[in-house]
């Protein structure tokens, strides 16, 4: 060999070289776990099939957010998974929905480690509330599906109407909106009545399309959102808040103003709206005890316009406070405001991406 | 059907009009950059000829594109996965694909699937960045900010009318590859060729769950298809040359799901039938003026399936279908030994039309007609090249149902120089300035309830700086050639999926986002002679890139656009010894975001695989047999390509081809 091939050669291996060692793999830094002590979690859908899906935890004493900590009490399992829809807690758990992965995460509500994951059958799972010592979890597969808090099986599925979404539970009965939500344009129109002692299906109110969100007033009365049609060559329809009789499913009053969503604390219900039809944006508070409206935007600082995509709503039981969760741009991470009885902007924090839900953790 | 039979009438008539006809104008082009030729390239590209691509441990176009620097292979995995091309970070829509001279046409989603394209009769595979220096080339081969042209094996004929092949390829993920060829020489001025492939494999590869690193199994990757071409190929006396050409792909193949904690399973499956026949000429009229024509006609129907879609009907299933019309004529014409002209007029007809579960309408059956006329100066003085194009585009579109996209006009011009600065060093350096645009497809007009019939094309403009420098020796070291480019692109009122409320279903295609790559490609080749009668090839790349968003009042602006890594490299190395054939290729992706946040739910590791494969040659009188054998990623690395659709680990693959 010459100089020159010699040369060559080794600078062949070189760059070779360079290649193979520059590139070695690191790992993701996990984010140090933290003592949960109070504060609120927020939880972040995720994604679609971008598997991110995470529990974000503001701290009330530092101010400290922990970005994702279920990946750091977890780090054997890594992402809570994909499209965490709804959570829940009961007793010392936390249920979490994950939709996109088919399973409910149950954790220990302070320590966030997991306990179990149970797999929903190659369906979906939608919502979640719990009643008689009973977690219930709505699904794809037009069921409502009953998971026993102590043996943490799935005890049974009860059909009911087309994607079911939402439940409320008054006395011995639990309500779920069928929402029919993949079955545009004509969806579904019904909430099933399922009796909490037999777990059958008992009836079915008729109310209006496309429902989703459904909260129980202490009065025995059915707060419900029906969202409406808001695309396609149909015409189209606003979404608009019922409030039912729970008793005989009776209409009791129709809000005719565009809704998204609501929580309701005490006597005081908070709605958000997100147009899907006009794109309005509002935030009002009702009365849930006289059925009127008491203010057009609960926001009265100014600040409501900081808030780019309302895509969750919760109160904190303790203070009161209102807590709004951005979605901002759908990709990056989300925000969240929090608002005093006033309206006045306490602070906010960054959360995960699509944040959706809030737990609030009370000592 | 009834346009199939009717395009076939057209060309029966025309090339009976003509009488004589077609062959890629390509042609010329990539031989000059043949490194086997040791003359230097003057234009911004690479190429991989059959010698190189023998080197390669590849079984589509797509493996083969991944060894070029600056190209990224978007690759869903497996077999029958999805493989597009995105070259400097354009997006994949800017890369023309040329086969045999005529582009691939997508007017649907735009995107050309590499894996289609089996290797075996393909001859060289070249990607121009900027434009070809082919002076006859088709109005639409200026249209698009790169190309990548792929050239069918043509047969060489010595003293026999005819030739077979027979190919077989099998290994791991199930695959069961057959191929047969046929070329006849008719005469001394006319050969025919004629081939048959078909492609089967159950797609199923292990990969570990990413977090438990459990290992699955991938499941519903299978691909069956079927692939038909066949080719009329004619040289006249005054050596103008035609070609008549008809190719029918068929497939039918699983799509498998998007990998996310406890769900990786799919039924979703895709139909695919792609057919086209084209015909091409060029003729010299004299000794200064000639011409080119090329026309097309293609049709390609798909099909999609969901079974478990979860309304009340249980299923989606889509079926969509384009055909497009295509005709071109290109002149050239040498004004004195300096300077020579041309002009290339195109003209595309795209229809489409599906059928959509969940759409709300019926779909509005859009026309599009594309006119191109290009026009370009060469100026050639002694050790200096300028060439000079400006591209005028016209497009007409109208929708049967509903609103259709405004009429568009828009000029791109192109600028290319290249300069051998001395007599004795053969050094070239060059550099060109391009701006071009894609239409927005008709996916992104129409689509329901995303098509925004108001979006704009998506504009690209280019700079690049470049030099090329072959030396050959009479030792052992044959020759070495490097590559050296810096440049700096910028794609402006790029197209992209936004959300307007919250919905899944009403997302829209918005021309918000701008790009910025800035980067520098290095390639270096070789050949020498390690010991008497053992040759060694070596083909090194590697590119260093920065592709950021620049969308201004963008969450993301100056953060790195998804799958662009920073560093990117390749190497083919080849050992010969007579009959025996050694080789090893290697890839390397650097890290990279497989999300729009550069954060850590999005970052991807990099990767890097060795694929070794040895061959063995042997000849018996007319009877010539080859055998290979490929280990791909030998070290077994998992990885991702796209975010979330794992890579199979190592597989094996055997080659037995004979030729008579």
């Amino acid at each position: 060999m010459n100089i020159i091939s010699r040369f060559k050669l080794s600078a062949v291996l070189a760059l070779v070289g360079v290649f193979v060692f520059s590139s070695c793999r690191k790992d993701k830094e996990a984010e140090p776990y933290v003592q949960v002590t109070s504060g609120v979690f927020v939880l972040n859908e995720g994604g679609w099939g971008a598997n991110n899906a995470s529990l974000s935890y503001f701290d009330f004493g530092s101010g400290a957010v922990t970005a994702n900590i279920y990946s750091s009490a977890n780090p054997q399992i890594g992402t809570l998974g994909d499209l965490a829809q709804d959570m829940h807690v009961y007793g010392s758990k936390m249920y979490i929905v994950v939709g996109g992965s088919e399973i409910v995460e149950v954790v220990d509500k302070n320590s966030i480690k997991s306990i179990k994951t149970i797999e929903m059958d190659g369906t979906s799972p939608k919502n979640i509330t719990s009643a008689n010592g009973k977690i219930f979890i709505s699904a794809q597969d037009d069921k409502v599906y009953v998971i026993d808090t102590v043996s943490l099986n799935i005890q049974k599925s009860i059909p009911v109407g087309k994607e079911p979404a939402h439940m409320a539970v008054v006395g011995n009965k639990l309500y779920v909106t069928n929402s029919g939500e993949y079955n545009h344009p004509t969806y579904d129109n019904t909430i099933s009545v399922i009796d909490l002692t037999t777990l059958t299906e008992l009836t079915k109110f008729t109310v209006d399309i496309n429902m989703s969100h459904i909260e129980a007033d202490q009065y025995g009365d059915l707060y419900v959102v029906s969202r409406g049609r808001s695309y396609g060559t149909e015409p189209l329809v606003n979404s608009k808040l019922y409030v039912i009789n729970s008793t005989t499913g009776s209409i009791k009053k129709v809000f005719d103003f565009e809704i998204t969503s609501l929580t309701i604390h005490n006597d005081i219900a908070y709605t958000y709206t997100f147009s899907y039809i006009s794109g309005e944006k509002s935030y009002r508070v009702l009365d849930v005890k006289n059925e009127t409206v008491i203010s057009q935007s609960l926001i009265t600082d100014g600040t409501a316009s900081t808030i780019q995509t309302p895509y969750g709503i919760g109160v904190d039981p303790v203070s009161g406070d209102v807590y709004i969760a951005d979605a901002k741009d759908y990709v990056n991470a989300g925000k969240v405001f929090a608002y005093d009885k006033t309206g006045k902007q306490k602070y906010s924090f960054t959360a995960g991406p699509l944040p959706s839900g809030f737990s609030f953790v009370v000592k | 059907m009834v346009h199939k039979g009717l395009a076939f009438l057209f060309y029966c008539f025309l090339v009976s009009v003509i009488g004589f006809s077609p062959v890629a104008a390509q042609v010329d082009t990539l031989r000059e950059v043949k490194i086997k030729s040791k003359r230097i390239s003057t234009f911004s590209g690479q190429s991989l000829g059959s010698a190189e691509l023998e080197k390669i441990n590849n079984l589509s176009v797509a493996d083969a594109v991944k060894h070029l620097s600056g190209v990224q292979l978007k690759d869903y995995g497996g077999v029958g996965g999805l493989k597009t091309i995105n070259v400097r970070n354009l997006g994949s829509l800017h890369t023309g694909i040329f086969y045999d001279g005529i582009q691939l046409g997508n007017a649907q989603n735009g995107q050309v699937n590499l894996g289609k394209f089996s290797l075996d009769n393909v001859e060289n595979i070249s990607l121009v960045n900027g434009q070809s220096q082919n002076l006859l080339l088709p109005a639409r081969a200026y249209a698009l900010a790169n190309s990548l042209n792929i050239e069918s094996k043509k047969p060489q004929f010595h003293d026999r009318k005819d030739q077979f092949k027979l190919t077989l390829k099998s290994g791991s993920f199930g695959l069961v590859n057959p191929l047969f060829k046929w070329d006849h020489e008719l005469n001394s001025k006319i050969y025919s060729s004629f081939s048959a492939e078909y492609q089967k494999a159950h797609g199923r590869y292990k990969f570990p769950e990413p977090t438990s690193n459990n290992l699955l199994i991938r499941e519903n990757g299978y691909l069956n298809a079927l692939r038909l071409e066949a080719g009329l190929y004619g040289i006249a006396v005054d050596s103008s040359v035609w070609s008549l050409q008809t190719y029918l792909h068929k497939s039918n193949r699983g799509l498998p799901r998007i990998v996310v904690r406890n769900n990786s399973s799919s039924r979703q499956q895709l139909w695919d039938d792609d057919f086209f026949i084209q015909a091409s000429f060029t003729k010299p009229l004299s000794k200064f003026y000639k011409i080119s024509g090329r026309s097309k006609y293609a049709y390609n129907h798909n099909r999609y399936l969901d079974p478990d879609w979860p309304d009340s009907v249980g299923k989606i299933e889509n079926s969509y279908q384009h055909n497009e019309y295509y005709l071109s004529i290109a002149n050239s014409y040498q004004v004195n030994s300096k300077i020579s002209v041309s002009l290339a007029t195109d003209i595309i007809r795209n229809w489409m039309d599906a059928k959509i579960d969940l759409s709300t309408t019926a779909f509005p059956k859009p026309v599009r007609y594309t006119g191109l006329i290009a026009v370009k100066s060469k100026l050639l003085i002694k050790n200096f090249d300028l060439e000079a194009s400006l591209l005028e585009t016209i497009v007409n579109e109208s929708v049967k149902i509903g609103k259709s996209a405004a009429d568009k006009t828009a000029l791109s011009p192109f600028v290319e120089a290249s300069w051998k600065p001395f007599k004795s060093i053969n050094l070239r350096l060059r550099g060109f300035y391009k701006e071009s645009f894609r239409l927005p497809t008709f996916n992104d007009q129409y689509y329901t309830l995303i098509g925004n019939a108001d979006l704009k094309p998506e504009y690209t403009t280019q700079y690049d700086l470049g030099f090329n420098f072959v030396k050959t020796f009479s030792s052992n070291i044959k020759y070495v050639s490097l590559r050296g480019d810096v440049y700096y692109n910028k794609v402006q009122d790029k197209i992209v999926a936004l959300p307007s409320y919250k919905s899944l279903f009403l997302w829209t295609m918005l021309n918000v986002a701008e790009v910025q790559v800035k980067g520098v490609e290095m390639g270096l080749n070789s050949e020498m002679l390690i010991r008497q009668s053992v040759s060694l090839t070596a083909n090194l790349n590697y590119t260093y890139q920065q592709a950021l968003d620049k969308t201004k009042g963008g969450a993301n602006f100056n953060e790195f656009i998804p799958y662009a890594p920073q560093h990117a490299g390749s190497a083919v190395i080849g050992l010969s010894k007579s009959r025996y054939l050694l080789n090893y290729n290697f890839l390397y992706t650097g890290e990279r975001y497989g999300l729009r946040p550069n954060n850590n739910d999005g970052y991807m590791e990099p990767w890097y695989t060795h694929d070794i494969s040895a061959g063995y040659k042997s000849t018996y009188k007319q009877l010539s047999c080859k055998f290979l054998a490929e280990v791909n990623n030998l070290l077994n690395q998992s990885y991702d390509v796209v975010r979330n659709y794992p890579m199979p680990g190592r597989s094996y693959r055997i080659t037995l081809t004979i030729n008579y």
